[in-house]
């Protein structure tokens, strides 16, 4: 490990070589690559994580480049994993990076992200998400599930039972097509930084410590409303009341 | 009796002031005052959380007089 690169990182009392040390010898998984997954991987990235694993199956396009940072005009219709893959090698050649150009589901989730320390949610919708609730909770790996439209977005650890699992808290059969979407709503590109950041951060203070924030926080970026609250487990959920009942956490 | 709502982020669409005081029935819950609001589609609600007297609650919840909510609703974008 190149100490000098991470000189600042180290500093940060926080951290420290001990912390560098943890974060080198960790695999951290990002499921999509669009404004979250961009962000989030830059960081990440940056700070010297030992593997990443990224999967996408979306092309870049024109109006991706509003937010999603890593790409150029340079990239249009290019994969978005395989060309985020190349630009992380090139911000840091010592991150070992693995793409997949392919939309994960239940049948190869565990084949892609089963080996993660932790995995970070950077979808853009919530049929996905709820998958990665249930397969996480199966596969006993801790997530951070991250959201965002127009300028407000949320950021919550996930990792029962220390946690409430996603339907502890969206606690619904159904996923309106009339929710709030960045194609009706628009987005703007702070807010895709703002969340990724604190999921970012969260991640790097659980890989060092294993501290988890058990507070979901929410923001807007327009009016500067930043909120921070804790949901308890729901003992009557559907999806995580049984799953953690005995396991052994991380 | 009355109650004082905050719309914070992608909830507020403009149909309400971003603070407003409400008046409701005595033991509305939390969920059926959600249900009177007409700039969200009632699918919606289980997508909203609810922050009372700053702290977090179900929609279960029976209302006081004096009680300040705080609705987010959560995004799914990416």
């Amino acid at each position: 490990m190149n100490l000098e690169r991470y000189s600042r990182q180290i500093a940060f009392e926080r951290i420290g070589i001990s912390g560098q040390n943890a974060l080198k010898g960790s695999t951290i998984g990002i499921i999509g690559c669009g404004a979250l997954g961009t962000n989030i991987l830059d960081s990440i990235a940056r700070s010297g994580v030992g593997k990443i694993i990224i999967c996408d199956s979306d092309i870049i396009e024109l109006s991706n480049l509003q937010r999603q940072k890593l790409f150029t005009e340079n990239d249009i219709g290019r994969s978005k994993s395989k060309t985020a893959e190349q630009i992380i090698k090139n911000i840091n050649s010592q991150v070992e990076i693995k793409s997949f150009d392919m939309r994960v589901d239940k049948n190869n989730f565990f084949r892609i992200y089963g080996n993660c320390d932790l995995l970070l949610d950077a979808t853009d919708n919530f049929e996905t998400r709820f998958m990665i609730n249930e397969e996480c909770l199966l596969h006993n790996i801790p997530w951070i599930f991250s959201g965002i439209t127009s300028s407000s977005g949320q950021s919550a650890f996930i990792y029962p039972p220390k946690t409430s699992c996603l339907k502890c808290f969206l606690n619904s059969d159904t996923i309106p097509e009339t929710l709030p979407n960045t194609v009706r709503n628009g987005i703007i590109s702070t807010i895709a930084s703002a969340i990724s950041s604190i999921s970012v951060t969260k991640a790097i203070k659980y890989l060092i410590r294993k501290e988890i924030d058990q507070e979901i926080i929410y923001m807007d970026i327009w009016t500067f409303d930043f909120k921070k609250f804790f949901v308890p487990s729901n003992p009557r959920c559907g999806v995580c009341s049984s799953l953690h009942k005995g396991r052994n956490t991380k | 009796m009355k109650i004082t709502v905050e719309f914070v982020g992608a909830i507020n669409t403009g149909s309400y002031e971003k603070k407003q005081d409400f008046e409701i029935e005595e033991k509305t819950t939390v969920e059926n005052f959600l249900k009177t609001l007409d700039h969200f589609h009632e699918s919606h609600i289980p997508y909203i959380q609810v922050l009372c007297n700053g702290k977090r609650c179900a929609h279960t919840k029976k209302l006081k007089s004096g009680d300040y909510l705080e609705l987010m609703l959560m995004v799914g974008g990416g």
